[in-house]
């Protein structure tokens, strides 16, 4: 993390490489909602990108968890959807999405939550 | 919020916005079978990977990407006016394929515009401005 980054002062190492694959992965996400014909899945994938720009510059470990919980949220909604009649075999590509988007957020949010004094040894 | 931090903050929120655009478009041509998509992941990963900051990534790398998105867009676009169809070979998903490089375009465009900014008034104010 530079110091002469304002951005990335406050972030810990790591932290922007997974914050960019959980953005590309909710991209992947929203694309595949789109296709399956759930809109308002879509928007709110949209939304929490929107969220994840937002908050880069100053995250918390209380939002990775916050992102995760939303991640959640959606799942367990897709989930409700998948066993009735929006299933298709497009929806599996949208499940495999939402589980790399999950991966991703639960990583930021690990990281952001360890404590200070682990993360300078694992330099 | 200082200048410094708000001009740090376009660049981040800009940055996450250009990757979720590679994400979709990704999504897009993996669903097309292009090979597109391995190459948008990449770029994407890539813009943190290599430099974790993206900041510091210079205004000509970021033009060179935008140009590379265009010229994906018009690929793209011209083969799907040389098939039959009103939406030629690719269907709708070429459409949307085309439009989302478009928007990830616009998105390295204006990261390039943002950066030189930054740099040509560091060197004004280090006078080394003819």
């Amino acid at each position: 993390v530079s110091a002469e980054c304002p951005a990335c002062r406050a972030l810990p190492e790591g932290a922007s490489t997974l914050i960019a694959s959980l953005a590309y992965r909710l991209g992947g996400a929203t694309v595949l909602a789109r296709a399956a014909e759930l809109p308002l899945l879509a928007d709110a994938l949209l939304g929490l990108q929107g969220v994840l720009s937002d908050l880069h510059l100053h995250m918390r470990p209380s939002d990775g968890r916050a992102i995760l919980h939303a991640l959640r949220g959606f799942e367990a909604i897709f989930a409700d959807l998948a066993v009735s009649e929006f299933d298709h075999a497009g929806l599996e590509d949208l499940r495999g999405a939402l589980a790399a988007a999950q991966a991703a957020a639960r990583r930021i949010a690990d990281l952001l939550e360890r404590p200070p004094l682990f993360a300078e040894a694992g330099r | 919020m200082s200048a410094e931090a708000e001009d740090a903050a376009q660049l981040v929120k800009r940055t996450g916005w250009f990757i979720f655009s590679c994400g979709c478009a990704s999504a897009l041509a993996t669903d097309l079978d292009i090979k597109l998509a391995t190459r948008l992941r990449t770029m994407a990963i890539d813009v943190f990977d290599r430099d974790p900051h993206a900041l510091m990534l210079e205004w000509r790398e970021w033009e060179r990407m935008a140009l590379w998105l265009e010229e994906q867009e018009l690929r793209i676009t011209q083969v799907r006016q040389r098939a039959a169809g009103p939406l030629g070979l690719f269907g709708i998903r070429g459409s949307m394929l085309a439009a989302e490089l478009g928007r990830a375009r616009m998105h390295a465009q204006r990261l390039a515009l943002l950066v030189r900014g930054e740099e040509l008034e560091r060197l004004a104010s280090e006078g080394r401005l003819l």
